[in-house]
Order: structure tokens, then C-alpha cells, then sequence
């Protein structure tokens, strides 16, 4: 039982965050999932932010940068939305369809990955420099493959990384000027002695994937961009599907 | 405390928008003391409405179904005064009430009741594209004005059909947004303030 002195209070969090989805609830509530700078991916109910009015008072909006103030009540899981507002308005890629496409799906792989009330810094870091990157004047590469890039850092982020210096299944280093076989579903290049991958990846492009996932922005040829994209969403599928049988 | 059939008529009366079950009570206990051919009456309309009410072929908006034969034709498609070369599309029904109410616009609409979402992964297939390329070319419309929200989901949904409809000729334009009239600059967001700083006009 709580003695009424150590009762728990109830919290209030400052904070940056993204939008990472917007659930009506009810006639005009919201279930929200945002990742925070310093709280990790919440969940929060925003109270009548639905209803039809002229001026909005909460702004929500996903790809911006938001600033945020919820509240959270000891042994509740949902937090509350109290307060939201613009922080770092993207013009520039709200005008980009192609920018747009890519921003959102980089938001849904953040939403798929991201644990739950888990501060993740370097998550926060990459998506906020992806979206930046999207905004830039001009850009260092084309959306797709900033998306492949943010793909694989995420990845590595994460712990799903693709081992790309040696078999993922035995540890056998793969030589640098070598071409190696590749498997995006068990994690990344596999020796022929393991049974080899379905892929053969040239050293070049070896060695760009490792440079896009080191940050290089633009290290992925274009044209790589979409067998990249594809060997990310298999990694998530093969990944997420394990947690979830997990969990 | 109530008999069976009132306590159902309050529940359904309660999922009606901005209706709580305090205000479906008063509702259902009005129309249990109410005129029977009052009541007898509004049952019938509620009850033919499925069947009397469906989108217009042309624009999706509402429209009285006359027979069964007969694809739904709104009233504002069916008007012969209104300016068939200028098309406006918005998201949602309530959008172009609005812009009916204003006053300002002749011509006629397009309802897409859905929008592009980024986010939630809603994607140009399935938007009505093929609709509304259809309608433009039929009609011989010269100017579509994309009406959608000043939102993400809004703006990505306007850059697509200008990204679709252009290739047909068409004048494609998007509404101005900006400072709403009598609303306080101080209070403006980021994003209004500066669309309606770009936005500009000289004046003469």
C-alpha cells in the first residue's frame, strides 16, 4: 500500500519528437506513437485533437520536427498530450514527392524498430540527419538511396546489421577485393562453405554498403538503391518476425 | 431503469458525432413523447437513406438516387450553370461545403475522400486517379485547383495530381494558404507564416 507521501507523482516531459502515427480514437482523440529525443518511441493520447476547429492549437504533423508536452501518470501505459508545436519546419521536403515517399517510409521503419519507452539516441540521430538531408538545398543523393542508407544504419542501430567484413555464420573474414555471396535473410555475406547466398556482391558495392552505413551520405550508387532497399525491408521481415514469435 | 428497446435506441443515438449518452437520453426520451407521425416520419427517412443516397458517379459527393437505372447524379453536377472547365478537388465532403459556402468558386468537384499518407503508407494506387483523369478529359476541364489540406498527407496528395494530371494539358493550381482573416500573426505557425510570406501579393 502507498503511503500518500511516497506516492508516486505524476511526470511531465519536454521534449523534441516525430510523429510516427496518428490513430483516431474515439470521435475526435488520437492514439499517437512519437519518438521522442529523450524519451524513445511512446505512445500518448492527444484529447480532441480530431475536432474540427479554426485555429489548431496542438499541431501534429509527421516529417517536422515537433516540440512536445505529455505527461505521464505512474502505472499508466498511454501517455497525454498536453502541448504541441512546430520546431523544425521541412519546406523544402513537404514540395518533394519522391522526398516525401522516402521520409515516410524511413518514419515506418523507425516505428517498426524502435523498442518501446527505450531512450535511443542514435536512432533519433539518424532520422533526424535523414530528414535534414531530404530538406537540404541540395541534396548529396537522391531520396531512394538515402533511404537505402538510413535503412542500413537503422539496421545497425538496432543490432541487425549486415556482416559484410566476413561470413555471418562462421566468422570467416571475406577478403577486401573479393566478391562475396550475400544473403539479406540470414544477415549478410555467407562463404561458400556455409552454403554460400542467393547474391553476389561485387567488392564496389561491398564497400559502398559499409561506407552508407558509416554515414557517407551518397556512398550508394542510385542504381543499387532498390536491391538495397529490398535486402533491408527482408532483414525487418526476418527480424521482426523472430521478436514477435518471441514476444 | 430503461425498457430494452429505449436503452438500444440511446446506444445507437450515442454514435452519432458530438452525441454522449446524456444528449441521446434526452433524444430517445423526446421522440418517445413526440408526435407518432412525427417520429413515424423521421424512422422513414432514416431508413430510406442507404438506399436513397449514394456518391455521385461524377464526383463522389452525395447525391439522390432517382431510379435505379439512373447513375446518382449530384445537384451540382447536374447544374448546366455552373463552369464545367474548372474542376476543384478536395479531400473530403465537408472541404467542398466549405468552399461551396464561401461563395467563390462556380465551377465543379471532384471528392476523393481519401488523401496520400506518407506515414501510414497510403499509397497513389489507392487514390482515384483514373476517376478523375477520366472526369478531366470528359469534361474538357482546363483548370484543376487542388483543394486538399495544408497538411503532409495534404500537400503530398496535391503534388501527385499535378504530377498526373499536367501530362493531360491541364492547368493544374493549388489554393493560397496563409494568415486566416482576423487571426493574430503572433499566433501563426512556422509553416502558414511562411507560405503566406511567399505567397505575396503586390498591391496596386
Amino acid at each position: 500500500m502507498n503511503h500518500p507521501r511516497t506516492r508516486r507523482l505524476k511526470v511531465s516531459h519536454r521534449t523534441e519528437a516525430l510523429l510516427l502515427r496518428q490513430v483516431p480514437y474515439g470521435e475526435a482523440d488520437a492514439i499517437l506513437t512519437l519518438l521522442c529525443r529523450d524519451l524513445g518511441k511512446v505512445s500518448a493520447v492527444a484529447r480532441g485533437v480530431l475536432r474540427p476547429r479554426p485555429r489548431a492549437t496542438v499541431l501534429l504533423e509527421p516529417i517536422h520536427r515537433l516540440w512536445v508536452h505529455l505527461d505521464e501518470s505512474p502505472g499508466v501505459e498511454m501517455m497525454v498530450l498536453r502541448e504541441s508545436r512546430l520546431e523544425g519546419v521541412r519546406h523544402r521536403l513537404v514540395r518533394r514527392l519522391d522526398a516525401l515517399d522516402a521520409a515516410g517510409q524511413g518514419l515506418r521503419w523507425v516505428r517498426a524498430l524502435a523498442p518501446p519507452r527505450a531512450p535511443e539516441p542514435t536512432i533519433w540521430l539518424e532520422i533526424e540527419a535523414f530528414l535534414e538531408g531530404l530538406d537540404g538545398e541540395t541534396p548529396a543523393a537522391s531520396p531512394r538511396s538515402s533511404l537505402a542508407a538510413l535503412g542500413l544504419r537503422l539496421l545497425r542501430a538496432v543490432g541487425y546489421g549486415f556482416e559484410l567484413e566476413g561470413c555471418v555464420r562462421c566468422g570467416k573474414p571475406c577478403p577486401q577485393e573479393a566478391s562475396a555471396r550475400f544473403d539479406a535473410k540470414q544477415g549478410g555475406l555467407v562463404c561458400q562453405a556455409c552454403g554460400g547466398g542467393p547474391l553476389v556482391l561485387r567488392p564496389e558495392l561491398r564497400h559502398a554498403l559499409v561506407r552508407a552505413e558509416q554515414g557517407e551520405d551518397g556512398a550508394l550508387p542510385a542504381v543499387e538503391a532498390e536491391a538495397v532497399l529490398d535486402w533491408v525491408d527482408l532483414a525487418l521481415v526476418v527480424h521482426l518476425s523472430v521478436g514477435e514469435q518471441r514476444a | 431503469m430503461f425498457p430494452p428497446s429505449l436503452r438500444s435506441l440511446i446506444e445507437g443515438l450515442a454514435r452519432l458525432p458530438g452525441v454522449g449518452e446524456k444528449t441521446a437520453t434526452r433524444f430517445a426520451l423526446f421522440l418517445v413523447t413526440a408526435e407518432e407521425d412525427y417520429v413515424r416520419l423521421l424512422g422513414e427517412q432514416i431508413q430510406g437513406l442507404s438506399s436513397s443516397i449514394r456518391p455521385c458517379h461524377r464526383c463522389g459527393f452525395l447525391a439522390q438516387v432517382r431510379s435505379p437505372d439512373e447513375p446518382p447524379l449530384c445537384s451540382i453536377c447536374a447544374d448546366n450553370h455552373r463552369d464545367r472547365s474548372q474542376l476543384c478537388v478536395v479531400g473530403r465532403m465537408q472541404d467542398l461545403l466549405a468552399i461551396e459556402r464561401s461563395g467563390a468558386f462556380r465551377g465543379r468537384y471532384f471528392v476523393l475522400s481519401k488523401l496520400l499518407s506518407p506515414l501510414d503508407g497510403v499509397g497513389p494506387a489507392d487514390l482515384p486517379l483514373e476517376a478523375l483523369a477520366r472526369r478531366v478529359h470528359e469534361d474538357g476541364v482546363r483548370e484543376v485547383i487542388l483543394a486538399t489540406p495544408p497538411t503532409v498527407d495534404g500537400e503530398a496528395t496535391a503534388l501527385l495530381l499535378a504530377r498526373e494530371l499536367r501530362p493531360q494539358g491541364v492547368r493544374v493550381s493549388r489554393i493560397a494558404s496563409g494568415v486566416p482573416h482576423g487571426g493574430d500573426i503572433e499566433y501563426a505557425d512556422q509553416i502558414t507564416l511562411g507560405r503566406a510570406l511567399e505567397g505575396r501579393q503586390l498591391i496596386e
